[in-house]
C-alpha cells in the first residue's frame, strides 16, 4: 500500500526541480575533486580525500532528498518534533558559543566523530519549516488578535537564533537566516503593497545607508582589529591590499581572468595551487570559471536559477499557505546564499565566507539543501497530483 | 511594520497578498540573476577590474625570475696561484611541508626523518638527537627547518656526501663568499670584495678597494636568469616551459705578484712594524727592467681572510698617499745634474749650512764635514750639495727633469684614487728644497717609476701589477698588459753613473748606507730621511721623520728595484737604516735566488692522471715537478685537484684522490694556500695562526677526519 503510494508520487516528479538538482550535485563532486586535489595533498592526504568525502555527502544527501520527497509533510508539523528541533538548534548554537571555540579552534563547527556539523546550516531548514507552520496555523489568529500579538514570540525566537549565529561570528550565515525570516514574515499574508514597500525599503536601507556607512568607517582607519570591517576594506580596494585582506578577492579575479570564456581545462587551475584560499568551498565558482570558463559557470548559475524560479512558481501556485511559505523561504535561502557567495567571488559584496549551493564542498550544506529541496519537491509533486486528480 | 494587524483585518485575502509577494520575489530573483551574470561576464571577458589588467597581473604573480649567479673572477699571482677567489659554501635546510611535490609527483619533503638525522649527524657537527628534534618541531607546521650554525658554511665535498644519500626534502642554498687564502697579502693593493645588495635586492660581491675595485667591472660576471611559471610555493607548474639565460662568469685577473716574495715581504714588514709601530710603511719590490711589481705591501694593513685590522686604514698608500720623499729624491737631482752636463763630482763645496735669501739649507749633520767634493756629498746625503747642484743647473732645467721623470703626474696605474703629487717651486729656497725631497710631494709609484729610469739605463718603465685579464668562458686573454716605456728622462750613461754613486753610499768608507751590503751581489742604494710636515710646518723630534731607501740589485745591471718608506717610527735600539735593511736584504736575496731557480726549471703542464694507478700518476707528476699529496688509500687515482693541461708552477702541490678512507697527511712545511685548499676539499673548519709555512697541526697526521672537524695549524716564516 505504502509502496504503491510512493510509486504514484514518483509519477508526479517535477523534473524542472529534480534534474538541475541532480546535475548540480554530481557536477559538484567533479569540481570538488579538481579544486581540492592540491590542498588534499596538504599534510600528506591524498588528492582524492575531499572527493571521497563529498561523494559520501552527496549519496547521503540523495537519500535524505528521497526521504523528504516521499514523507508525509504533516509529520514535519508535529509539535513535539518542532519543539525538540528548536531546543537542539538553540542548544547547539549555545554550545558553540561557550565551548565550541576552545575545543574546535574554528567557530561554527561541532565535531561528531569523523564529520563536522555546522548548526547554522540546519537552522536555515528549521526556520523555514517552523515559520511556515506557525504562520499557516495561526493565519486566523493573526487576523483576530493582531499580527504582533501572534508573531512576537516566533520573531523573538528567530532573532535569538540569528543573534547566536552572528556572534560566532558568522555574518554570512546570520544574514542568510535573517533574509529567510524577513521574506517569510513579509509573506505572512498582510497587504502585498505594504509588504513590497517594506522589502524595497529594506534593500534601500542596506544599499543606501548601512553599506556606505560601513565603507566610511572602514576607511577611517580604526578597522584594523575589526574583522568584518577589514572585509569591507578588502572589498572597496582589493588591489591595494592584494598581499593582505584583499588577497582572496584579487586572486578570485585572477581565476576568472585566467579562465576567460572557455576556461583552461578541467584540473588545470593555477589559482587552486595555493594562490586562492578555500578553492573547494567559498571560491569553488572562481576555480570552476578558471578551469571550465564563463560558459560553464553561467550554465551552473542558470540551472540554479531554474530551481529558484521554479520553487517560487510552485509557491505562487500553491493553495496551502504552509507550502507557499516553505517555497518562498527555500527560494530566498538559495538566492541569498548564491548572491553572497558569488558577490564575494565577483567583488559585488564583501566576502562573507558563504558556500555555493550544491557545488561547494561540505556535508552540512549538502544535507541542508537536500532537506529543503526534498520538501519543495514533495510540495511540487503533491501539487501536480492534485491538479491531475481534480 | 508599524501596524500590520490593522491592515490584516482590513485585508481578508492573505493568500492573494502572498501571491503578489511571490511574483515580486520572482522578478527580484531574476534581477539578482541578471546582476550576477552581468558581473561574471564583465570580469571573465573584460579581464579588467578597477583599471587593473587582470591577466597581466596574474602572469606577473606566476612568473618567478631566478638569478643564476655569475662567479666573480679569480685574482692570480704571477705563477697562477689564486690570491682571491670565489668559494661556494652551502647552507642546508629540510622541507617538511607535505604539499611539496615536483611536477611529476615526486615527493620533495622529508619522508624519512630518522635517516636524515643519521646522515646529518655523520657529516655535520650536530648530534642525531638534536637533528631529530629540529626535524620534528613541537609547534606549528613550518614549511622548512634549518640547523643553525651546524647547517651553514658547508663545503662542497660535505654537500656532495650528503647528496649522495638521496634524501628527499634536503636542500642546499649556495652562499657566495670571497676567499683570500693568504690572509695578509698585499691586502690594500689586491683589495677586497664584499657582498653588497643592490636596489633590486640582489647580492653580489663588489670590490671596494685595490684591484678588486679597479677591475670590479671585469671581475664581476653577468648574472644569468631563469624564468619559470610557479605555484604559490615556488615550484614549477606542470606543462610550463622555463626560459633561461646562462650566467657569464667574471674575467680572471693575473697579477705580477710573486706569492713567495710577497709572503716574505709581509713577514719582514710585520716584524719591523712590531718593533717600531710606524705611522705608516710602504715597501715594493719591482722588476728593474719591466716595472712589474713583484711584491708590495703597506703597514698598517689587514688580514683579508679574517678582516682583522680592516678598519684601521682604507687607503692603498702606494698610490693614494703623496708625501715628501726626502733624500731618496737626490737620485733624481744627481741624475738631472749629470744628464744636463752640469755635474762636476770632484768640485768641492762647504758642507753643513747654506744660506739662500734669509733662509738656510742645513745638512742632517749641521756641523758638516768641512769642504768636500760633490761625489762625497751625495754619498753622505748632503742637502747643501743638492741645493748647489740645483742652482748650478738652474730651476728651469731642474723642473724640466722633474717633469721628465713624470713627477706631479699620475702613473695611470689604474688603481683607485691615485694621487698626482704637488710642488712648491716659487722662491729659490723652495726650488732648492725640492732638490733634496722637501717641498715636493710624490707617491711611491712615482718614485718607483722614476727609479726605473736609473735601473733600466734611461728607459723609464711604468710600474704595473696586472699582467693580463682572461675570460674563463672562452679561455682567451681579453687584455694583456706589457711592460711600457713611458719616457727616456736620462741617457743610459747617466743612469750607469748614478748607480755608481749609489754604490758609493754603501761601499765607500764615508757612505751612510753600509747596512745594506749584501753577500754575493753589489747593491746600489740611496737612503732618505725627510722631515714630516703636518701641513703648516715641519714637526720636530726624532720620531717625526720619514725614512726611506731605494735599492737596486745587482748594481751593475739591476734586476730588482726595491723602495721602502717608514713614516714616524718609534725607534728603539735599532737605527732606521738597520730596520729598513732587515726588510730589504732577505727579500732581495730571495728574489735573486728565485731568479736562478727559474732559469733551471722548465714550465710544465699538468698531465691527466685520473684513472691511472697511483704509481704511474706519481711518476708522471714527479717528472712535471709537482709535489704530490695522496688522499685516500685506494690504488687508482679517481680525481685530481688540478685539471689536465693547466700550467704547473714549480713544486705546486697537487692533490690526488684515490677513494677509500682519507687520513690527514702531515702538513709540515705546507703553505697556507695548500692547507686552505685541503681544508676545502675535506670540508674541515680551519683556524690558522701566523704566516708562512706550517710548523704545527692540531690533528695528528694519519688520523681519519670527519667533515666539519676543526683543524688548527700554526705557521711560521722559515728563512
Amino acid at each position: 500500500m505504502e509502496r504503491v503510494k510512493h510509486m504514484r508520487k514518483l509519477k508526479y516528479l517535477d523534473y524542472w526541480l529534480f534534474v538541475p538538482y541532480l546535475i548540480l550535485s554530481l557536477f559538484g563532486i567533479v569540481m570538488v575533486y579538481s579544486a581540492s586535489a592540491d590542498i588534499g595533498s596538504q599534510n600528506g592526504g591524498s588528492p582524492g580525500s575531499y572527493l571521497v568525502k563529498q561523494l559520501l555527502y552527496v549519496i547521503l544527501g540523495l537519500a535524505i532528498y528521497t526521504f523528504m520527497v516521499l514523507m508525509n509533510l504533516n509529520k514535519l508539523r508535529d509539535k513535539k518534533i518542532l519543539k525538540y528541533a528548536s531546543v537542539i538548534a538553540i542548544g547547539s548554537l549555545l554550545f558553540l558559543l561557550i565551548i565550541g571555540k576552545t575545543i574546535n579552534g574554528a567557530a561554527g563547527w561541532i565535531r561528531l566523530g569523523p564529520i563536522s556539523i555546522q548548526p547554522a546550516e540546519f537552522v536555515k531548514f528549521y526556520l523555514i519549516i517552523w515559520l511556515a507552520h506557525v504562520i499557516d496555523r495561526r493565519q486566523d489568529a493573526i487576523a483576530i488578535e493582531g499580527w504582533w500579538a501572534v508573531m512576537l514570540r516566533p520573531v523573538l525566537i528567530s532573532a535569538v537564533m540569528i543573534g547566536l549565529i552572528f556572534i560566532q561570528p558568522d555574518l554570512g550565515g546570520a544574514t542568510i537566516n535573517a533574509s529567510i525570516v524577513f521574506v517569510m514574515l513579509l509573506s505572512s499574508g498582510f497587504n502585498w503593497k505594504r509588504a513590497i514597500t517594506y522589502f524595497l525599503g529594506a534593500i534601500l536601507v542596506v544599499i543606501g545607508i548601512i553599506f556606505p556607512l560601513a565603507v566610511k568607517i572602514s576607511e577611517m582607519g580604526f578597522a584594523k582589529n575589526v574583522y568584518q570591517l577589514q572585509r569591507v576594506v578588502a572589498f572597496v580596494n582589493p588591489f591595494e591590499h592584494s598581499q593582505g585582506v584583499g588577497q582572496q578577492l584579487v586572486n578570485s579575479y585572477y581565476a576568472l581572468s585566467n579562465g576567460g570564456i572557455l576556461g583552461v581545462g578541467w584540473g588545470n587551475s593555477i589559482q587552486k595551487t595555493g594562490y586562492l584560499p578555500e578553492p573547494n568551498t567559498d571560491f569553488i565558482m572562481a576555480i570552476l570559471a578558471e578551469e571550465l570558463g564563463l560558459i560553464t559557470a553561467l550554465g551552473v548559475i542558470t540551472l540554479l536559477f531554474l530551481i529558484i524560479t521554479r520553487t517560487v512558481l510552485v509557491g505562487i501556485r500553491s493553495n496551502s499557505a504552509y507550502h507557499t511559505l516553505i517555497c518562498y523561504g527555500a527560494a530566498t535561502y538559495l538566492t541569498v546564499q548564491t548572491l553572497f557567495n558569488l558577490g564575494g567571488v565577483l567583488g559585488l559584496l564583501p566576502i562573507t565566507g558563504v558556500t555555493f549551493p550544491f557545488i561547494s564542498y561540505g556535508g552540512s550544506s549538502t544535507w541542508t539543501l537536500a532537506l529543503v529541496m526534498g520538501v519543495v519537491m514533495n510540495i511540487s509533486a503533491r501539487q501536480k497530483r492534485y491538479r491531475a486528480t481534480h | 511594520m508599524k501596524d500590520p494587524n490593522k491592515r490584516q483585518m482590513m485585508n481578508k485575502q492573505p493568500r492573494r497578498n502572498r501571491k503578489y509577494v511571490g511574483q515580486f520575489l520572482f522578478f527580484l530573483f531574476i534581477a539578482v540573476f541578471i546582476l550576477i551574470v552581468g558581473r561574471f561576464s564583465y570580469i571573465s571577458i573584460g579581464k579588467k577590474v578597477q583599471n587593473v589588467n587582470l591577466s597581466a597581473s596574474a602572469q606577473k604573480l606566476y612568473t618567478a625570475n631566478e638569478t643564476l649567479k655569475a662567479k666573480r673572477g679569480t685574482i692570480y699571482d704571477a705563477n697562477g696561484q689564486a690570491i682571491a677567489e670565489d668559494t661556494s659554501v652551502y647552507s642546508l635546510y629540510v622541507v617538511l611541508d607535505k604539499r611539496q611535490k615536483s611536477v611529476d609527483g615526486q615527493k620533495l619533503y622529508a619522508t624519512n626523518k630518522e635517516k636524515i638525522a643519521t646522515v646529518l649527524a655523520k657529516n655535520l657537527p650536530i648530534s642525531r638527537d638534536k637533528a631529530l628534534k629540529i626535524l620534528n618541531p613541537s609547534s606549528g607546521h613550518p614549511f622548512q627547518v634549518e640547523f643553525g650554525t651546524a647547517g651553514q658554511n658547508i663545503s662542497l665535498t660535505t654537500k656532495q656526501k650528503i647528496q649522495k644519500e638521496h634524501l628527499s626534502g634536503v636542500n642546499f642554498i649556495q652562499q657566495e663568499s670571497r676567499l683570500y687564502p693568504n690572509g695578509t697579502f698585499a691586502s690594500h693593493l689586491v683589495g677586497l670584495a664584499q657582498a653588497k645588495t643592490n636596489d633590486k635586492g640582489q647580492t653580489t660581491l663588489t670590490g671596494s678597494m685595490g684591484i678588486e675595485q679597479a677591475f670590479n667591472k671585469q671581475l664581476t660576471g653577468t648574472n644569468g636568469s631563469q624564468k619559470i611559471k610557479k605555484d604559490m610555493y615556488g615550484y614549477q607548474l606542470p606543462g610550463t616551459k622555463q626560459k633561461s639565460k646562462k650566467a657569464k662568469n667574471g674575467d680572471n685577473v693575473y697579477t705580477t705578484l710573486d706569492t713567495r716574495l710577497q709572503t716574505l715581504l709581509e713577514t719582514e714588514m710585520s716584524s719591523v712594524q712590531n718593533q717600531v709601530k710606524a705611522n705608516s710603511m710602504n715597501a715594493v719590490l719591482m722588476n728593474a727592467k719591466t716595472g712589474a711589481i713583484l711584491a708590495a705591501t703597506q703597514r698598517p694593513t689587514f688580514n683579508a681572510s679574517t678582516k682583522q685590522g680592516l678598519g684601521d686604514i682604507w687607503r692603498d698608500t702606494l698610490v693614494q698617499d703623496a708625501y715628501e720623499p726626502g733624500s731618496t729624491m737626490k737620485v733624481f737631482t744627481l741624475a738631472s745634474s749629470i744628464d744636463s752636463g752640469n755635474y762636476n763630482g770632484n768640485a768641492t763645496y762647504q758642507s753643513g749650512k747654506y744660506a739662500i735669501g734669509n733662509q738656510t739649507v742645513p745638512d742632517w749633520n749641521t756641523a758638516g764635514w768641512g769642504t768636500i767634493t760633490y761625489n762625497k756629498g751625495f754619498a753622505l746625503s748632503s742637502n747643501v750639495a743638492m741645493a748647489h747642484l740645483e742652482q748650478q743647473m738652474g730651476a728651469k732645467t731642474w723642473k724640466k727633469y722633474i717633469d721628465r721623470f713624470h713627477f706631479l703626474k699620475s702613473t695611470n696605474s689604474g688603481l683607485p684614487g691615485e694621487m698626482s703629487g704637488s710642488i712648491a717651486f716659487q722662491r729659490p729656497i723652495e726650488q732648492a728644497d725640492t732638490a733634496f725631497g722637501q717641498g715636493i710631494q710624490v707617491t711611491a709609484f712615482q718614485m718607483l717609476q722614476g727609479l726605473t729610469a736609473v735601473s733600466n739605463d734611461g728607459k723609464m718603465m711604468k710600474p704595473y701589477v696586472i699582467s693580463k685579464v682572461t675570460d674563463p668562458n672562452t679561455n682567451k686573454t681579453v687584455k694583456k698588459y706589457s711592460p711600457t716605456v713611458v719616457g727616456n728622462p736620462i741617457s743610459a750613461k747617466t743612469a750607469k753613473t748614478v748607480r755608481k754613486h749609489m754604490e758609493d753610499v754603501v761601499y765607500k768608507s764615508y757612505g751612510i748606507g753600509s747596512d745594506y751590503k749584501m753577500s754575493g751581489e753589489r747593491v746600489a742604494v740611496k737612503t732618505g730621511t725627510a722631515q714630516v710636515s703636518n701641513g703648516k710646518g715641519y714637526l720636530s723630534g726624532d720620531d717625526n721623520y720619514l725614512y726611506s731607501v731605494a735599492a737596486m740589485v745587482p748594481a751593475s745591471n739591476p734586476k730588482y728595484v726595491m723602495y721602502i718608506t717608514m713614516k714616524q717610527p718609534h725607534l728603539g735600539s735599532k737605527t732606521a737604516t738597520q730596520l729598513l735593511a732587515s726588510i730589504m736584504k732577505p727579500v732581495m736575496a730571495r728574489a735573486l735566488q728565485e731568479d736562478t731557480e727559474a732559469k733551471m726549471t722548465k714550465v710544465s703542464k699538468m698531465p691527466l692522471v685520473a684513472g691511472r694507478t697511483v704509481t704511474a700518476a706519481t711518476s708522471a707528476l714527479t717528472k712535471a715537478g709537482a709535489t704530490i699529496t695522496l688522499l685516500g688509500n685506494g690504488n687508482k687515482v679517481t680525481k685530481q685537484s688540478v685539471s689536465a693541461g693547466t700550467t704547473l708552477y714549480k713544486n705546486q702541490r697537487v692533490f690526488l684522490n684515490t677513494g677509500g678512507t682519507v687520513a690527514l697527511p702531515s702538513l709540515k712545511g705546507w703553505s697556507k694556500g695548500d692547507v686552505v685548499k685541503l681544508a676545502q676539499i675535506e670540508g674541515l673548519k680551519l683556524n690558522t695562526t701566523g704566516d708562512g709555512y706550517v710548523t704545527k697541526q692540531s690533528i695528528k697526521a694519519g688520523t681519519t677526519v670527519a667533515s666539519g672537524a676543526t683543524l688548527t695549524v700554526t705557521l711560521k716564516q722559515n728563512k
